[in-house]
């Protein structure tokens, strides 16, 4: 009896340390980090005290995208009308989505490159490093002077 | 012999359904410690992003003036000692405004909607017919021109010159808005930080154009409408880092001077 009950008891304890690995590794799972946490690392990598949080109207009105295709999202555009700066952190729900919405993202940074081209050559350079991608459901759209640290964060906080 | 086999199936039968017993628990724990992540993953998401920090048109703020009774029987005078509506949206609703970068900034700033402004960055008196266009299809009461701090960034371009491309864009606005009142705005300082003689972009030449704008809007039997008064001495205050574009809080005194000195 003794027998049985240590084979379990070690059959046990594997299962539980199967178990929790398991349960460690599903903390960073992509499923379950928010637009808005890795909006908090990308303040952590960049300085981006000085720009506006823009909501639901805003993202319709930018980029035609209607925040119901989105489980969550957070947006960021400049301070004044002649900076280009801007941070789309999205969270599509429907993966099938993902390449449309980056679509209306292209639009968009023809629009801006157009407006900025010709006037402000500065604006107009930052526009054209820009940084957009996606990683399963999460896209992020950059245009900063800092884009390759929100870049980083965003890949580290995206796995 | 036949006992210890029996027993050694017994035992075997004990281990494997404790093996199994175990194996259950094990997942059901599993399932269920990801079953409530995935509760709290949702309530995170479910946090509202935060409402842009517009300088707001705020109605509770806003000190009505009826339109309606701004009849002509008011005098100019009763019209500048009145107190302005912080209510832009809705006293410019009827009227386009047509500019630069500047005039951009009315409704980048949310101080009056999309439809009521047409600007483009970087514009000049060449390639305003577009944005007169885009104007004529809310078929405006008052169109309001701010143009010109573009056209100085040409030192080539003499006044007579400027005044004679902004009279074919009259021209063409009269044409395409035959009903809209027009109104031709003073070309806005710039700080002495930002002049640059040798481009010939001074507040001098500035002030020479306005003067071509002013004679130009009486020969045209339009209006003008001396903005740039609000923004002269310098104020560092109104004023972007370039000293060139005013800040958003720098809007409402534009729009509150119109208010008070529309004819």
């Amino acid at each position: 009896m003794k027998k049985i009950i240590v084979i379990v008891m070690a059959i046990f304890m594997l299962m539980a340390g199967i178990t929790g690995c398991a349960s460690k590794s599903s903390d960073k799972n992509t499923a379950s980090i928010s637009t808005s946490e890795i909006s908090d690392e990308i303040k952590k990598a960049a300085d981006i005290s000085d720009m506006k949080t823009a909501d639901a109207s805003k993202l319709r009105k930018l980029y035609g995208i209607n925040s119901d295709e989105l489980d969550n999202f957070v947006l960021y555009t400049a301070p004044t009308n002649i900076r280009a700066d801007e941070i789309a952190i999205l969270k599509v729900k429907e993966s099938g989505n993902v390449d449309s919405i980056k679509d209306k993202i292209s639009k968009r940074i023809d629009d801006k490159s157009q407006s900025f081209k010709n006037y402000l050559p500065l604006q107009y350079s930052l526009i054209e490093k820009h940084v957009l991608k996606s990683k399963g459901n999460f896209i992020i759209f950059v245009v900063s002077k800092d884009s390759d640290k929100i870049e980083d964060a965003f890949d580290k906080a995206v796995k | 012999m036949k006992k210890k086999s029996i027993r050694k199936k017994k035992f075997i039968k004990r281990l494997v359904s404790l093996i199994c017993m175990f194996v259950f628990m094990t997942l059901v724990i599993f399932i269920s410690v990801n079953k409530i992540k995935a509760y709290y993953s949702t309530t995170n998401t479910s946090k509202k992003v935060s409402k842009s920090a517009s300088i707001s048109n705020d109605d509770s703020k806003n000190i009505k003036t009826k339109k309606e009774n701004s009849s002509d029987t008011d005098t100019k005078k009763q019209k500048e000692n009145r107190v302005p509506s912080t209510n832009y949206k809705e006293y410019f609703k009827k009227d386009v405004f047509i500019g630069d970068s500047i005039t951009q900034g009315i409704s980048y700033y949310e101080y009056v909607d999309d439809s009521n402004v047409s600007a483009k960055l970087g514009v000049n008196l060449s390639q305003v017919k577009s944005l007169a266009d885009n104007a004529a299809k809310i078929k405006p009461e008052n169109v309001y021109l701010l143009l010109g701090a573009n056209d100085i960034e040409n030192k080539d371009t003499s006044c007579d010159q400027f005044v004679e491309s902004y009279k074919s864009v009259i021209d063409y606005i009269k044409q395409s808005m035959p009903d809209s009142d027009i109104y031709v705005q003073s070309i806005f300082p710039i700080l002495p930080k930002a002049e640059k003689s040798a481009k010939g972009v001074t507040n001098q030449r500035i002030n020479e154009f306005n003067e071509g704008i002013k004679s130009m809007a009486v020969d045209e039997k339009i209006n003008y409408v001396n903005v740039a008064t609000i923004f002269e001495g310098g104020k560092e205050s109104l004023y972007e880092q370039d000293g060139e574009h005013i800040k958003s809080q720098a809007y409402p005194l534009w729009l509150n001077y119109l208010e008070q000195n529309l004819k």
